[in-house]
């Protein structure tokens, strides 16, 4: 509800603001109309004005004319003077198709001496203004005029009492003004040359009224004037008045003001109501008028007016009496509803649904009886998966003891394995040692010899291949032993040094230990760091060439409280994508009947399960045809379980 | 030397008589752990050679018993085991006080190294 607040707010701010910028809006196109109009019109006047000095100009002759019949009675000299005006007349007549009549006037004589028309139109007044301007020298522009001859109205038909404009403009001799010359220009002739722009607005006229609000355009409002045309008397002025004081005041508001208002809002001389903008035309006492139908003016404001507030209101007013009858018949029995579903929620499956609610006919009463159902379902549901659940958990737990049985009856079966097969081993290696013992044994032939050998190469073989495979299961289980003593390292690597130096003899391999530090002790398992060293070199032999191989071992110590040590060969690398590989189990450089080099695969395993059993890490470096370099490194205390 | 051997292995056994009697050592042997233990208690050897694993009476039990009736410094005892992830267990052995031990398969030239050492 207090939602509608900021909405009523600003959709009345919109509503003002909108009709602020359309008025706004409208009063700049209609003032615009308006003020081209009047500037049309008169410029139309100048030009006119201009054209009837042009031909005051060539008038002086006349003047002397009209001396000569004051003086004179009328004469054949007078009569020729007259005929030759006439023809002069008339050429300027057919030269302005605008002109209406034209004529001379003596102003001493105060008589009108020649005109040009069939008709003597009306009396000259010599008392009127634009006269009087003529004679001060300047162009005299009269007021409205109808005309008391005939002449064309908008259809062309010659017709009387047409709203005419004089202009009188001084004839001028050497000595002073000697005549005025009066052009007569009918109201329609003013409204063809004038070309009226209305805009886009579809229901705009525009017309000139003069300054007592006599409309001067008939042809505005032709379907008004009408019955003035038919009821008139034939000499009755087609000038329609103004019918109201209203508009009278208006054009009398624009006279004084002599610049361009807007009314917002006036009947007009239909008497329909309308908004207009009035322009006073310059060197008139006229205005020029353009009004639309206040209906088209405010349009838009009508359609927010008459439609878009009273839909609002009826939303508005709808939305209320819907939050009112939702509150009471909808979101009442929902609070009760979602009480109930919170309740099961937060645990208590128990919770009842209120039996009014279920009793209820409508959705709410359905949705009541359909959560319940539901909650039944759901406990229900709840049970039988308590139920599997305790079951399942059951058969896991078994399962789980089963698995931990198998796991220890697999390391169990893995001792006994290799511990019946080490067995065997024993006396295989054992008598082919003690074979070769003439003092026991007695001579052996060589072939005997030979065959012995190599029964115990193999069975050696066999020995480290069975050390290895329990090794990684060791590793494999997290479950290899260490045995820490205190390590010379010193001592450790030349020990090492002279125990492989036999492995070097058969390919000639210069095999040296580039240890430098004395008195470098750790605390870590000796025989498990001779194996992953014993591991290295051995890999190492494998890899370096005949004859000029060169492998080097190295421990030295790191600032960090551990101890690198490193074997180094100028053996054939291996290649970078292959590295990571390495410590796989079984993982051979090379592969499958390509496999050159020997071993069970599993030493670099093994010898990474050690040294991360050592707490060190291990690593390789290796290009392609420089040599490879295994190391590892290794804590200077580790283990020894507190 | 006077040499017992006591390991279930019937092989290691004929193998460790070849070898160290032909050696100029006075060795026998027995195939159990209760027998072995019978002939310490009754005869003085110079070393005892122990197989760990055996069934019913192990080696670690010989040495128990031997630590319970302190008769383990009479001897020199070397312990054999083809178990090869038990050196907890050869430490605490040794710290019961066996003199040392060979990992199996035993090989014969460290084996007689090793008991001329304790000569």
């Amino acid at each position: 509800m207090l939602s509608l607040i900021p909405a009523v707010i600003l959709g009345s701010y919109l509503y003002f603001d909108k009709i602020n910028i359309e008025t706004n809006n409208l009063n700049e196109r209609l003032t615009s109309i308006s003020k081209i109009g009047a500037d049309n019109v008169a410029s139309w006047i100048v030009e006119r004005k201009n054209n009837i000095q042009d031909i005051a100009k060539n008038q002086l002759v006349i003047v002397e004319t009209m001396k000569l019949a004051n003086s004179a009675t009328e004469s054949e000299q007078l009569f020729i003077a007259k005929y030759n005006l006439e023809k002069q007349f008339t050429a300027h007549l057919s030269k302005y198709d605008w002109l209406e009549e034209l004529w001379i006037t003596d102003p001493r004589a105060q008589e009108t001496v020649y005109h040009k028309s069939e008709i003597i139109s009306q009396e000259i007044n010599f008392n009127e203004i634009h006269f009087q301007d003529a004679l001060d020298g300047k162009i005299g522009i009269s007021d409205i005029h109808p005309s008391t001859k005939p002449i064309r109205n908008e259809y062309g038909i010659y017709e009387i009492g047409v709203p005419t404009l004089l202009i009188s403009v001084p004839v001028e001799g050497e000595a002073g003004i000697k005549g005025v010359l009066t052009a007569r220009i009918s109201i329609f002739e003013i409204e063809s040359g004038v070309e009226a722009h209305t805009d886009d607005f579809v229901s705009a006229d525009t017309y000139i009224v003069n300054s007592e609000g006599y409309l001067l355009s008939p042809s505005a409002f032709p379907q008004s004037i009408q019955h003035l045309i038919e009821k008139r008397s034939e000499l009755e002025l087609r000038i329609i008045e103004p019918d109201s004081k209203e508009l009278t005041n208006i054009f009398r508001q624009a006279n004084s003001d002599s610049s361009t208002i807007n009314s917002d809002g006036y009947s007009n001389y239909l008497g329909k109501l309308v908004v207009g903008s009035i322009t006073p035309i310059e060197g008139t006492n006229w205005h020029y008028v353009v009004e639309i139908l206040r209906n088209e003016a405010y349009q838009n404001i009508f359609l927010v007016q008459n439609v878009l507030i009273p839909s609002s209101v009826i939303t508005i007013t709808v939305i209320i009496l819907m939050t009112l009858l939702f509150s009471n018949n909808f979101l009442k029995p929902i609070k009760k509803l979602t009480w109930a579903i919170e309740n099961i929620r937060v645990g208590d499956r128990e919770a009842e649904i209120d039996p009014i609610l279920k009793k209820s006919k409508d959705e709410i009463g359905k949705l009541a009886n359909t959560f319940d159902e539901m909650r039944n379902n759901v406990l229900e549901t709840e049970k039988n998966l308590n139920k599997i659940v305790k079951e399942r958990t059951a058969e896991l737990e078994e399962a789980n003891i089963e698995l931990k049985t198998i796991d220890k009856q697999k390391e169990e079966f893995t001792s006994m394995i290799t511990h019946e097969l080490k067995t065997p081993l024993t006396p295989i290696i054992g008598w082919c040692q003690t074979l070769k013992k003439p003092k026991i044994m007695g001579e052996l032939t060589d072939k005997q010899t030979k065959a012995i050998n190599n029964i115990q190469e193999n069975a050696k073989r066999l020995q480290m291949l069975i050390t290895d495979l329990l090794d990684a299961q060791l590793v494999d289980l997290n479950q290899m032993q260490f045995y820490y003593t205190d390590i010379d390292v010193t001592e450790f690597m030349e020990f090492l040094c002279q125990n492989l130096q036999y492995a070097m003899e058969p390919k000639k391999i210069q095999f040296i230990n580039s240890t430098t530090e004395k008195n470098m002790h750790i605390k870590s398992d000796r025989n498990r760091l001779e194996q992953v060293l014993n591991n290295f070199v051995f890999n190492a032999i494998d890899f370096v060439p005949e004859g000029n191989g060169r492998i080097e071992i190295k421990a030295q110590e790191q600032e960090d409280e551990s101890v690198l040590f490193y074997v180094k060969d100028n053996g054939i690398g291996i290649p970078k994508e292959k590295i990571n590989n390495l410590f796989q189990k079984f993982y051979q450089v090379e592969s499958g009947l390509t496999r050159k080099h020997g071993g069970s695969g599993l030493g670099l395993a093994i010898s990474q399960g050690i040294v991360q059993g050592l707490g060190g890490k291990i690593g390789i470096k290796s290009d392609i045809g420089k040599g490879s370099f295994f190391y590892f490194i290794i804590p200077k205390q580790h283990g020894e379980k507190q | 030397m006077k040499i017992l051997g006591i390991d279930d292995s019937f092989a290691v056994n004929e193998l460790l008589d070849t070898v160290l009697n032909g050696s100029g050592h006075n060795f026998m042997y027995v195939d159990n752990g209760q027998e072995g233990l019978k002939l310490i208690r009754s005869q003085k050897f110079d070393i005892v050679l122990l197989d760990l694993t055996m069934p019913e009476f192990s080696g670690v039990d010989v040495i128990h018993a031997l630590k319970k009736e302190n008769i383990m410094d009479k001897q020199k005892i070397i312990i054999f085991t083809a178990l090869s992830n038990i050196k907890q267990e050869i430490k605490e052995l040794m710290e019961l006080g066996v003199n040392s031990y060979i990992e199996k398969p035993i090989d014969v030239d460290a084996l007689l190294e090793k008991v001329d050492s304790f000569g």
